[in-house]
């Protein structure tokens, strides 16, 4: 009896004590300033917030109230889909988006402004899924989406490689290791295989529908016997890449492209048929034009020597045109 | 081992009864134990601790900080060190490098030429803020996270003095103090009884004697008639 009392009041105590011990303060580590750009709760509310915007934009097509929630190349790009949607009266799907929560939010950590991340979520209106990148300039900026490829239903992005704090792992654009090629590189890579002419061949990715597409186009308007037709692409600096387990990256990058026509004498163009370009060059065009186009990309590149490159997903449209 | 199990209940019962004590005594009846008030200022716009100042995480704490210029619009709030910093941005302001309990801090007055980025109130990011006229208190748990404490008047304007109290809160210590001490005592008493308490020899009255032998079995016996 006495030695079940003595443990039962030893346990007592010691409950007691630790139930203290828990109430004091314990030291941190305040040598890491850095904070993960946000979290999947955060990212849910920007997620959120950002559909709440897109909804009123998408209901008028009203391009003036996307720079609320997007910013750059995407901005032009859905400001161009509405434009297109306004002018040849089709308000059916252009430019319409409304993402389902997120299935996956990659964040890296940042110590200091502007800060970004990665959010894949399932666009209810297509059914895709959009990898959508968030950017905040400063403190008092708001989330703005500004990139968004799209992809298959199916798509899953390849694990992505955190740190000790579960903060994404960024790769800077210049960055080769383990791959052989840098993310800026593997971009304009990837923008020689979509020019027309001397790295059509290219190997280095393997091929996807958004090449055929491109190509088909080049060879449908290369055929026009009244205009010649050329196309060119640039790459911008890939300021978003993820280092994948494995050793590969994951690539955000955006290209630009300029289909321009030289129309014959005596001869014309009019794009009736064709919406986009129809919105930006009503009517017919007797000299030349021009139409600029944005696409946003996310590739996989694999480590060196372990298989071919890949598109994962594309968005993009026309930004602009002239013609006379 | 009876003698070394006394002195140990007895000691462990002391300990109980000072721990007990000094958290009853220490915090008392509002749960609570706490520092000021104390004068901070600022020549410039705000007044912002270094996240080595709150070096620590979980307690929960109260700051009541009151303004030398009776009605100042006072704000106070709580964010992260990476967002607080791109908040003020070039904003002059005094920064709180350490603090010493019971009070004793150490600043360095950082000179710029800007504001802050916005009114403080419009951030979502603030992991709590309070405003008030001529006081504000603001209460929150001390995040595992690099965190800064910014006091300013979102009014903006150079020069902040302020008389800032600061709490630890933790509800219920009190009565559980109280019952650690009363508990420890009690351990106190019984290791003292185990201590002193003489016990028999093992085996002089503690044997139990053996059982009886069964009686042997017997023919049931007709009952006699009467004599």
């Amino acid at each position: 009896m006495s030695r079940r009392l003595l443990v039962g009041l030893t346990g007592l105590v010691a409950f007691a004590l630790l139930a203290g011990a828990c109430a004091v303060p314990q030291r941190k580590d305040t040598s890491i300033v850095s904070k993960p750009a946000a979290t999947p709760v955060t990212a849910r509310t920007i997620v959120a917030d950002y559909n709440e915007v897109r909804a009123r934009a998408d209901e008028t097509l009203d391009g003036s109230l996307l720079p609320e929630v997007e910013g750059g190349e995407l901005l032009d790009i859905d400001q161009g889909a509405y434009f297109v949607s306004v002018r040849v009266d089709k308000r059916e799907g252009y430019g319409l988006l409304r993402l389902a929560p997120p299935q996956q939010v990659v964040s890296p950590r940042f110590e200091a402004y502007p800060m970004w991340f990665v959010a894949m979520a399932r666009d209810e209106v297509s059914g895709n899924k959009r990898v959508a990148v968030f950017e905040r300039a400063d403190s008092v900026s708001p989330w703005l989406m500004t990139m968004a490829p799209e992809t298959t239903p199916g798509a899953i992005l390849p694990p992505v490689v955190t740190d000790s704090t579960g903060a994404a792992v960024t790769v800077l654009p210049d960055d080769d290791t383990g791959t052989g090629i840098s993310p800026a590189a593997a971009l304009r890579r990837y923008t020689g295989a979509l020019a027309p002419g001397t790295d059509v061949d290219d190997d280095f990715f393997a091929s996807d529908a958004f090449l055929i597409q491109t190509r088909r186009f080049q060879e449908t308007q290369g055929s026009l016997p009244f205009a010649d037709f050329q196309q060119t692409w640039t790459a911008q600096r890939p300021e978003f890449a993820l280092r994948v387990e494995g050793g590969g990256l994951l690539v955000f990058g955006t290209v630009t492209r300029r289909d321009s026509y030289r129309v014959q004498t005596n001869s014309y163009i009019d794009w009736d048929d064709n919406a986009d370009t129809a919105a930006y060059l009503p009517g017919r065009v007797f000299r030349s034009a021009d139409l600029d186009y944005a696409h946003q990309l996310l590739l996989y590149v694999p480590p060196a020597g372990s298989g071919r490159a890949r598109l994962i997903g594309q968005y993009g449209g026309v930004v602009d045109g002239q013609g006379f | 081992m009876r003698r070394l199990g006394g002195i140990a209940l007895i000691v462990l019962g002391v300990l109980g009864v000072l721990l007990g004590a000094a958290l009853a005594v220490g915090f008392g009846p509002d749960d609570r134990i706490g520092t000021g008030p104390h004068r901070l200022s600022t020549p410039g716009q705000a007044i912002v601790t270094a996240p080595e100042a709150l070096a620590f995480s979980g307690p929960r704490v109260e700051l009541t900080v009151t303004s030398a210029e009776p009605g100042r619009p006072l704000f106070l709030g709580v964010g992260h060190d990476v967002d607080v910093r791109d908040f003020l941005g070039e904003t002059p302001r005094t920064r709180i490098d350490t603090i010493e309990l019971p009070w004793r801090v150490t600043t360095t007055d950082l000179p710029g030429g800007g504001a802050p980025k916005g009114a403080p109130e419009d951030p979502r990011w603030w992991l709590t803020e309070a405003q008030g006229r001529g006081q504000a208190v603001l209460t929150w748990r001390l995040p595992d996270s690099a965190a800064d404490l910014v006091i300013l008047d979102p009014d903006g304007g150079d020069g902040l003095t302020v008389d800032v109290t600061a709490a630890v809160l933790a509800p219920g210590v009190f009565v559980v103090g109280l019952a650690v001490a009363v508990l420890g005592l009690g351990v106190v008493i019984f290791g003292w009884a185990v201590l002193t308490t003489r016990v028999a020899p093992h085996g002089l009255h503690a044997r139990r004697p053996d059982p009886p032998a069964p009686a042997p079995a017997r023919e049931p016996v007709a009952p006699e008639r009467g004599e």
